[in-house]
């Protein structure tokens, strides 16, 4: 039986596999030849469906027939054959809603949403602001700045510890001690990585969940930060342990840190590439926010996400079996000319004027749209907008580089130099 | 980097996926691609595995996905500088 479902599997295309280093580097080149072939294609070599235009992927991602692959599964199983367990990461990963499915998706989300409700920003504008403006002042004289390691990676779990009320230094250290731990969401991440990572959470674990015991044993309205609140709102919603809620946590802190801090990297070397006749030094917080909606579309963080379809189901011509997994090249989707006029043009303006509608893919779709978007957004608004205005440009004696990742797609060194900053520039903001 | 022959590594690894799917290690040749093999991706990793405790290393995630058969991951583990 098995066989003659793969037989019947068309078109085909023998040769792709998502995770070729070059296709990390830059996988645009790649997703344009595509578009010559079929829209959706098997791929032998990642035993998948392969969707890379818009529609396709949008009607996959709003379509609860298509469930998402649950990434703790295949680690446990993983560490039970090779006799090295992760228990933790395990369960970190059960917290982790881009990779669970209903029921313990609309629990996990209902809480996540409870933190993250409404009152729970006020003054997120400002405290980002003086984050952001605490990070360039360390621009030594001369402006030679790694904009990823001294800024797109700083600001996140910064603005995470003022969200939770800790210490700026418990959430930078583990944000960058567990940097590779979205290594995870790349098919065949190794048991020795995998052991690693289990120590790496162990360790960092030991911090939050103190944290937690102090304020669950200081009573319920001993403080009012973030994290009080994820006491109180677990007490009312789901009752749980201290491990679990620092697994929420750290959850919670991993998920809003890692893809923001991607953006906030991938907005400033877009800028930075597109050269002086892309100048948003004098941009407003509007254009800014529309500046970073075009690189969610232009160069997103996550470029592929996963699907499995629960029942058979027709897809542009192709017959997708009840199991099969589907892999979405959103980064592609993103560049679909069928959507976006020159899409291979990072136009900082293209949504600034309102009259073209946002429709970007690279925050999800239906009921696994990004619950952070809004605060990552602003972050990378105003980080972007901040360091504009010291006009950012490459510098010709260090090479930008990415990740090797393929679904999170990553500035890792961002080599720039920035001019002094302006003495008027305060009051501007 | 403690570094390794080809021939070692090619005679370990054919070993291996021998006993893995159960065949004859004359089944297993350099051009037998691993999905002919019947290898899943959760088999990949577990072969990664046994592969870092044999040799003492940690692999690359993308190891087995970028490779099909034998011959291409040993040329890889060339260019990677783990084979001599």
């Amino acid at each position: 039986m098995a066989e003659a479902t793969v037989a019947e599997r068309s078109p085909m295309n023998p040769d792709f596999v998502g995770l070729m280093p070059g296709l990390m580097a830059d996988p645009y080149p790649l997703f344009a030849r595509l578009r010559a072939g079929p829209p959706v294609f098997w791929a032998p070599k990642e035993g998948a469906w392969v969707l890379h235009r818009h529609a396709e992927i949008e009607a996959v991602l709003s379509d609860r027939g298509f469930r998402v692959t649950e990434l703790a599964e295949g680690v446990a199983e993983i560490g039970e054959r090779t006799g090295k367990p992760t228990p933790i990461l395990s369960g970190l990963l059960k917290t982790f809603l881009p990779f669970i499915n209903p029921p313990d998706h609309d629990l996990a989300r209902r809480y996540y949403r409870a933190v993250l409700s409404a009152g729970s920003m006020d003054g997120a504008a400002e405290a980002i602001t003086a984050l952001a403006r605490d990070l360039l002042a360390e621009v030594p004289p001369g402006g030679r700045f790694d904009a990823v390691t001294g800024y797109a990676e700083l600001l996140p779990p910064l603005v995470m510890a003022w969200f939770l009320g800790l210490p700026g230094s418990l959430i930078r250290d583990y944000a960058l001690a567990s940097a590779e731990l979205g290594r995870v969401y790349d098919r065949g991440c190794s048991p020795r990585f995998l052991a690693r990572m289990e120590a790496m959470l162990v360790a960092q674990r030991v911090p939050i969940q103190h944290e937690v015991a102090v304020r669950r044993a200081a009573g319920p309205d001993a403080s009012t930060d973030g994290l009080s609140r994820m006491i109180a709102l677990a007490d009312e919603l789901q009752p749980m342990t201290d491990h679990a809620i620092a697994d929420h946590a750290m959850a919670l802190i991993f998920a809003a840190t890692e893809n923001t801090a991607a953006l906030i990297g991938n907005a400033v070397a877009a800028l930075a590439e597109a050269g002086p006749q892309c100048d948003l030094s004098v941009a407003d917080d509007a254009t800014c926010l529309a500046a970073v909606r075009e690189v969610l579309r232009f160069d997103a963080p996550v470029q592929q996400m996963w699907r499995v379809a629960q029942h058979e189901v027709m897809l542009s011509g192709a017959r997708v079996a009840a199991g099969d997994r589907l892999l979405l090249l959103i980064g592609a989707a993103q560049r679909d000319p069928a959507i976006y006029s020159d899409p291979d043009q990072f136009d900082p303006l293209r949504f600034a004027t309102g009259t073209r509608a946002w429709r970007s893919l690279s925050l999800g779709r239906g009921m696994h749209y990004c619950l952070g978007s809004e605060l990552g957004m602003l972050e990378a608004a105003i980080a972007l907008k901040l360091i504009a205005r010291r006009k950012p440009r490459p510098d010709p004696a260090q090479a930008i580089t990415r990740d090797d990742r393929s679904t999170l797609r990553r500035v890792r060194h961002l080599p720039l130099i920035l001019i002094p900053e302006r003495s008027d520039n305060h009051e501007n903001i | 980097m403690k570094t390794y022959d080809a021939a070692q590594v090619q005679s370990w690894f054919t070993r291996y996926l021998a006993d893995f799917v159960d065949l004859p290690e004359s089944a297993v040749t350099p051009d037998a691609t691993f999905a002919a093999l019947g290898f899943d991706s959760v088999d990949s990793v577990i072969i990664s595995g046994a592969f870092e405790e044999a040799f003492d290393v940690e692999v690359d995630a993308t190891l087995f996905l970028r490779n099909d058969d034998l011959r291409s991951l040993i040329e890889d583990l060339r260019a990677s500088g783990l084979i001599a």
